[in-house]
């Protein structure tokens, strides 16, 4: 763990990507903790106020002192803020898993391709090629239409717009590390092709997927934020930053930070990804020598 | 002979690694007579190539090289122009490197790159440059000179592919032919043709030969002096026969009983320690 | 050596290349009959395109083979099928030419020692350490080291680790594919010389694939030349150098430079001309005519068959009985 931070700290980015990350991490699990207020506290008396307005609690609410609402409150008058910190932990879950099954998926299906070729590799291709003539929004908005709501609808749907560009980079590894003369060494002692590939072939390739997990949660976060604006994402009672910001869709003008303040978060959140994901790459270019 | 064609002495090259400057050459000196040839043998790591690289100044930038004394026919070898430098190269020393394929040039064809050598140096037309690359071809012997001329290097054997950049070598008329493990990559018959061709082109155009290598056994077959070189200091050197025949360093002639002959079964190795691998 | 075969080869054919209709396959070997006696160190020399290569791994049946059997110790591999032929891979094993990429760099070098002990079962917990300890030990290295990383190891002592590995299962027989090659001349001695300790020990059967003439003087009990995928001349050590018969034998026996510069100086020209024609291009008739310097009618027509030219010395020539080919006796 110590010599993961050692390594960490020779890239900038993946140094301010992994504390970013970590921040929001820990601010969405923490919530209950950190949250000022019960994200789901209607209070039709305190609707559309802007940020660092104070109001008395809501009618059906426990009395108590005015709560400030740093950043203000949205149309049924539920505190920005604390959706945005609760909101954290759907999109944060739906980017990880995304990334998680895009990976896994992308990583069997380059594995497999490389290194059995043959009709596989090239049915692997062609299905690879046929998903990527079609433009992701239009199949994810037919599939989800298709397959109806629900989180894991959609999770499954961001790791498909993702799992190509892990299955590629895995089978272009996989057919390098097959030539390497210590796969020869292996099939010659007698072991078979699975244990090759689990024991010698797997584990050298696990540095490109990693990186590529840290830019597929990016961009699942980002996919997921886009499709709940227009709708087709998650349903809109559940409260991610995707679907806040459907809800600030009509109030753009008149309480932009109802729509902003979410946007914002997934900007951060995605750059700290990306950060990480890139000082990864370059920490784990093999011609720096690792 | 009134002296050495090429003299070098006290040649030391640092280059600059992760773990700071090291000396990978030290106090060298060597020198070449007109007609003469010259090998130098040594195992990896021993700066041999590094050493011929520096004379023609191909080592990267960051290498610092120094010597209390090198010229080239009487004439400073470090230290001069670029201008300087371009002639020196190609026109009076010409260097011939173990990779062929890294020395010609994929998308020109091979009467191109010869003929852009002539070009350069001798300022000739198209139709003479072309005709003395159609005579050197025939020197080196690759059959079917204007054949060859359009073709490109993929569509030769790795022994052709190696007389090419002979020819290329010698289009300029050099007095110096560095030859750097030229042969090392080549099967053992074409080996023995591509020496055979050296040591004639030597003799006929009383051009010397400074030819670096690791197999000492091949030496005998082509110096005339050796020098022994390892992890970067010179060990010794002296003409062949007396080196083969009575080596005075112990280095040496571990180096010559350790040599797989295959006129005999040598006695069992002494319990040696690892060489300096490098790397 | 007990006289006893351990490896048969009939018919013995690979070749690989284009399918259907269109482009020729390359064969890369192109029919061998060969026997390895139990005990022996059969070498294989060659040059490029020879396909000394192939051959090794045809006989573990790494490539497929394309006609031809391979018999190990009667059992004919071909009739082996999956996890049959990957049990019995147990007795033979292989050692290769490049000891930095023979060995995976994420596995501890016990790790890599391991691997034919674990894949076949044949040890585990402190008595598979033990048995890599030993192995560590017999090739002159240190047991401590056995958690390190290949990176911390030299190139000679790579090679080692990778001989460790071939031996940790005794196998019967080890094909050792140019494992030398790629060492420095001074450790290329002390590697021969554990090739030999280790046979004496432990009882092992060498095939020995390598281009270098001096390499293979030091360690062969047998030679067999190879050219364009047939074997040309088969001897025992002294018999091949000191009265090669066949002339590609005598060529490269010519072209091989020894440390004697008077010897050198009294060479005549090399006798051969132009490279070896591809694999693919075989000549018809002896392969070898196009560069042979006697090369007959009859040579360019037919192949010529493997004769028996002296006591266990065999050639394929149809000219090996002729005076002009007999070459001065050498030194031995």
């Amino acid at each position: 763990m110590i010599r993961a931070f050692g390594l960490l700290r020779r890239s900038p980015p993946a140094m301010v990507g992994t504390i970013i990350l970590a921040v929001v991490l820990f601010v969405t699990l923490a919530a209950p903790l950190v949250s000022p207020a019960d994200p789901r506290q209607v209070n039709p008396e305190a609707r559309l106020l802007p940020p660092m307005s104070s109001a008395l609690p809501a009618a059906s609410a426990p009395a108590g002192r005015p709560t400030l609402h740093i950043l203000g409150t949205d149309a049924i008058g539920r505190d920005v803020l604390s959706r945005v910190i609760y909101g954290g932990r759907i999109s944060l879950a739906v980017g990880v898993l995304a990334a998680l099954l895009s990976g896994a998926f992308g990583m069997l299906v380059g594995c497999i391709s490389g290194y059995w070729g043959g009709w596989i590799d090239a049915a692997a291709s062609w299905l690879v090629d046929v998903q990527l003539s079609f433009p992701f929004l239009l199949l994810a908005i037919f599939l989800l239409g298709a397959l109806g709501g629900g989180v894991a609808a959609v999770i499954v749907i961001l790791a498909l717009g993702t799992w190509v560009n892990t299955a590629r980079i895995v089978r272009g590894q996989v057919l390098s590390i097959k030539s390497q003369g210590y796969v020869e060494a292996a099939l010659t002692t007698g072991a078979s092709p699975g244990r090759v590939l689990l024991r010698h072939i797997l584990p050298n390739t696990l540095s490109p997927v990693v990186v590529l997990a840290s830019f597929a949660m990016a961009q699942a976060i980002l996919t997921e934020a886009g499709l709940s604006f227009l709708g087709v994402g998650l349903d809109p009672s559940t409260p991610s930053w995707g679907t806040m910001m459907n809800d600030g869709r009509d109030y753009l003008v008149t309480a932009w930070w109802i729509g902003a303040v979410p946007g914002l978060a997934i900007a951060v959140t995605v750059l700290g990804a990306t950060l990480l994901g890139e000082g990864l790459r370059d920490l784990l270019d093999p011609r720096r020598g690792r | 002979m009134s002296g050495p064609l090429l003299n070098v002495e006290g040649l030391s090259i640092s280059l600059p690694t992760p773990a700071g400057r090291i000396t990978a050459v030290s106090d060298v000196s060597f020198h070449v007579h007109a007609g003469e040839a010259v090998g130098v043998v040594g195992e990896s790591g021993s700066g041999k190539s590094l050493s011929m690289l520096s004379l023609l100044n191909l080592l990267p930038p960051e290498a610092e090289v120094r010597a209390a004394h090198a010229t080239f026919d009487g004439e400073n070898l470090f230290g001069r122009s670029p201008m300087e430098l371009m002639h020196l190269r190609g026109r009076q020393i010409a260097i011939v490197f173990q990779d062929p394929l890294a020395a010609l040039n994929p998308v020109l064809t091979i009467g191109r790159q010869i003929t852009e050598v002539l070009r350069r140096h001798f300022g000739m037309g198209k139709a003479q440059a072309t005709s003395r690359a159609l005579e050197l071809l025939a020197e080196v012997g690759v059959p079917d000179p204007p054949l060859r001329l359009r073709q490109f290097p993929h569509e030769f054997s790795g022994g052709m592919r190696q007389r090419v950049t002979i020819a290329m070598a010698l289009a300029g008329e050099p007095r110096l032919l560095v030859a750097d493990e030229p042969t090392t990559a080549l099967d053992v018959t074409v080996q023995a043709e591509i020496v055979s061709l050296i040591k004639r082109l030597q003799r006929r155009r009383g051009m010397a030969v400074l030819w670096v290598t690791h197999d000492l056994a091949l030496l005998a077959r082509i110096a005339d002096r050796v020098v022994v070189m390892h992890a970067g200091k010179l060990i010794e050197t002296a003409p062949v026969d007396q080196l083969f025949s009575a080596p005075a360093h112990t280095y040496t002639k571990q180096l010559l009983a350790s040599i797989p002959r295959i006129d005999r079964v040598r006695a069992r190795a002494p319990a040696a320690q690892e060489g300096s691998d490098v790397g | 050596m007990s006289g006893e075969i351990l490896i048969s080869a009939r018919g013995l054919e690979v070749a690989f290349g284009v399918r259907g209709g269109g482009g020729r396959a390359v064969q890369a070997v192109a029919g061998i009959d060969l026997d390895i006696l139990r005990g022996e160190t059969l070498a294989v020399v060659g040059e490029s395109g020879s396909g000394k290569s192939t051959l090794g791994r045809a006989l573990l049946h790494t490539v497929p083979v394309t006609a031809g059997t391979v018999r190990f110790d009667g059992v004919d591999l071909a009739r082996l099928k999956g996890p049959a032929l990957r049990r019995f891979r147990r007795r033979f094993q292989m050692v290769f030419q490049d000891p930095y990429g023979s060995l995976n760099p994420r596995l501890s070098i016990g790790a890599a020692i391991a691997e034919p002990l674990v894949v076949h079962r044949l040890a585990s917990g402190a008595a598979l350490k033990a048995r890599i300890a030993e192995c560590l030990k017999m090739v002159g290295l240190d047991p401590a080291v056995a958690s390190r990383k290949p990176h911390a190891f030299s190139g000679g002592q790579r090679q080692r680790i990778c001989i460790a590995r071939a031996v940790a299962a005794r196998p019967d027989f080890i094909v050792a594919d140019e494992a030398v090659s790629a060492l420095d001349v001074s450790l290329q001695g002390q590697i021969l010389d554990l090739f030999q300790d280790l046979k004496d020990q432990v009882g092992l059967t060498y095939l020995f694939i390598s281009h270098d003439l001096g390499v293979v003087r030091q360690i062969a009990d047998r030679v067999a030349v190879m050219y364009l995928g047939k074997v040309v001349e088969l001897a025992p050590t002294a018999a091949l150098y000191g009265r090669p018969r066949h002339p590609y034998t005598q060529a490269l026996l010519a072209a091989a430079p020894t440390p004697d510069p008077a010897l050198e100086r009294q060479r005549p020209e090399p006798p051969l001309r132009g490279a070896p024609p591809s694999p693919a291009d075989a000549p018809i008739g002896c392969r070898f005519h196009t560069r042979c310097p006697h090369a007959a009618e009859v040579c360019r027509t037919t192949p010529p068959p493997m004769t028996q030219a002296a006591p266990n010395h065999f050639v394929a020539c149809h000219l090996a009985g002729a005076p002009e080919l007999a070459p001065s006796p050498r030194t031995t």
